[in-house]
């Protein structure tokens, strides 16, 4: 009996968990959507290059054309 | 490393910026990178090692010393948490905060937690390892370390994912990119994970084959909600970062994101067909594991489809060589294994090394390629050094594709010729288990090819990080040709 009410405490926890778990995934994508990061699909695309690494460079080569 | 110019230097080189450059925060990013780094390759080596021994024990059991550390049952789980938690966990820590720092594009910050965390990390590894050598090992897969090193890597874990959120919440970039996404989901969904299963099966263990279903909840998720997450964004920032064209459809990839967390943390009940449990669980899971289907073929259509035409830019790249490799395994071993959820399918390849051959097929074939790469592109980044040898980079790019392919396709032709044969009444098990012995030495064939190619490895990162060569903060490391190089051109000393 006593194990079985432990087990019905931890549980409760873990319930506490997920739901906290869920909450913060929906948050996440509300989140997302009001910032507008569903949005111009196009510059986020792009956000990865930047003057220093810019779009049309190739950034990592072997010095030599070995097929190998 | 002295002749490098500090942060502010470099700071103060470029001018002020509304958003800090990325030579910038790859200085800063150095130490706590290379840590994770040098650790993460120790742990390989250290796994590898152990692969090894286990593997030729499986096919010669008298070739080795009959001592007790030695016996399979150690040495195997030995390997799984040097490989998984010591070599994966530390550089995807590594390469995630990376790209966490570069993709936030503002100031370091708390860099102390990244240091604490990887320190207790490696200590409750290192601690945990004597412990399943000497006997102190629990009976769980994936969950195999002693009890008293749990609250070491729990903290290192919650630090971790502590220091993604502050990077996340700190960034001066306007702009989320998919890799972002991934990555803090990643350090989101593991502590969860973790908790959970240490709690349900540890502290307050539940009752009968609930546990089962727990253990295979976090096994398969540990891949699919850890280790895939970190590599799909490496991949996701790689890809189009070194071609410097940008992804093919940004809306496919976050697709494949949202995706990838509804559908993936039910598919683990696959590993349960035909167990002691409710059908349905079972049944959702191998439901699960088909819609896997979706987020996997939109992360397929976007990698391959954003290198089309540039085959021979990525035959040129270190980097690409083996982030495209991985890419290329994603698609497959995710393919794979949805096929292997179906109970028709899984009724021949359950309890058999068609499974062993899987996990490695992911694990390796893909998760470890695009750590390989991301680290080739990162190191000269980090340094400012060149990789001394090409040559060792050529020789280990080809033993670990070779070396995964064999182990591949030798394990899951083994494997399943071994499902059918186990369900033939006709033929005694003795003789189904013989007949894997071919198969099995294959795999230890492939293991020495996979060592080489990390021995190759290991060299060459202590030789850059002690002898490499030094360039100056825009010349541009060896590897990487200058900024006036269109994609698919040589360099001018070809």
């Amino acid at each position: 009996m006593l194990r079985m009410i432990e087990w019905h405490y931890c549980l409760t926890f873990i319930v506490f968990l997920g739901v906290l778990f869920f909450t913060s995934a929906i948050c996440a994508l509300i989140w997302a959507a009001k910032k507008g990061h569903f949005l111009n699909m196009e510059a986020q695309a792009r956000s990865i290059f930047d003057d220093e690494e810019p779009e049309g460079i190739c950034t990592d080569a072997f010095k030599n054309k070995s097929f190998f | 490393m002295d002749s490098l110019l500090s942060p502010e230097e470099r700071l103060g080189n470029l001018g002020a910026r509304d958003q800090v450059s990325l030579s910038w925060i790859d200085a800063s990013m150095r130490s706590v990178c290379l840590f994770f780094f040098i650790a993460a390759l120790s742990w390989l080596l250290i796994g590898t090692a152990f692969a090894l021994i286990a593997s030729f024990s499986l096919h010669s059991p008298d070739l080795f010393p009959n001592w007790e550390w030695l016996t399979f049952g150690r040495i195997r789980s030995a390997h799984l948490n040097s490989v998984a938690l010591g070599w994966g966990n530390n550089v995807a820590y590594g390469v995630a905060i990376w790209i966490m720092a570069r993709l936030s594009r503002s100031e370091i910050r708390h860099k102390g937690l990244l240091t604490i965390a990887g320190v207790f990390w490696n200590i409750g590894l290192f601690v945990g390892m004597i412990g399943m050598l000497s006997g102190d090992i629990t009976s769980v897969e994936w969950l195999e370390m002693p009890a008293y090193v749990v609250p070491l890597l729990a903290v290192s874990y919650v630090l971790i994912g502590a220091w993604g959120v502050l990077a996340f919440a700190y960034k001066s970039n306007e702009h989320v990119y998919v890799s972002q996404w991934y990555i803090l989901a990643a350090f989101f969904w593991f502590p969860w994970l973790y908790t959970i299963v240490q709690t349900m099966i540890f502290f307050e263990p539940a009752l009968g084959t609930v546990q089962s279903i727990v253990n295979w909840w976090f096994g398969h998720n540990a891949l699919g909600l850890w280790f895939t997450p970190i590599a799909v964004a490496s991949a996701y920032y790689f890809l189009p970062k070194v071609l410097g064209v940008p992804i093919r459809s940004y809306y496919l990839s976050l697709l494949g994101f949202w995706s990838l967390a509804l559908f993936y943390n039910w598919a683990g009940m696959h590993h349960l067909i035909g167990g002691p449990i409710p059908v349905w669980v079972t049944s959702a899971g191998t439901v699960a594991s088909i819609m896997m289907v979706i987020p996997v073929i939109v992360t397929a259509i976007n990698h391959h489809f954003t290198t089309i035409g540039h085959f021979k830019t990525v035959w040129q790249s270190p980097t690409l060589r083996f982030v495209v490799f991985g890419a290329m395994n994603y698609t497959l071993s995710s393919l794979l294994g949805s096929t292997m959820a179906l109970r028709e399918v899984n009724v021949v390849t359950h309890f058999t090394h068609a499974t062993v051959g899987h996990a490695h097929h992911g694990a390796y074939g893909f998760f470890t390629m695009v750590m390989f790469g991301s680290i080739y592109y990162m190191m000269p980044r980090l340094l400012h050094r060149e990789w001394p040898s090409a040559m060792l980079i050529r020789v280990h790019f080809w033993c670990a594709v070779i070396g995964i392919t064999l182990m591949a396709v030798a394990l899951h032709i083994g494997g399943w010729i071994q499902g059918l044969e186990m369900n033939n009444p006709e033929i005694i098990f003795l003789q189904t288990v013989r007949n894997t012995l071919p198969w099995l030495q294959a795999r230890s064939i492939s293991g020495i090819l996979l060592a080489t190619g990390h021995v190759a490895f290991f060299i060459n990162f202590i030789w850059m990080i002690f002898f490499g060569k030094k360039v100056g903060p825009f010349q541009g490391p060896t590897l990487i040709p200058p900024f006036w190089q269109k994609p698919g051109e040589a360099a001018p000393d070809a």
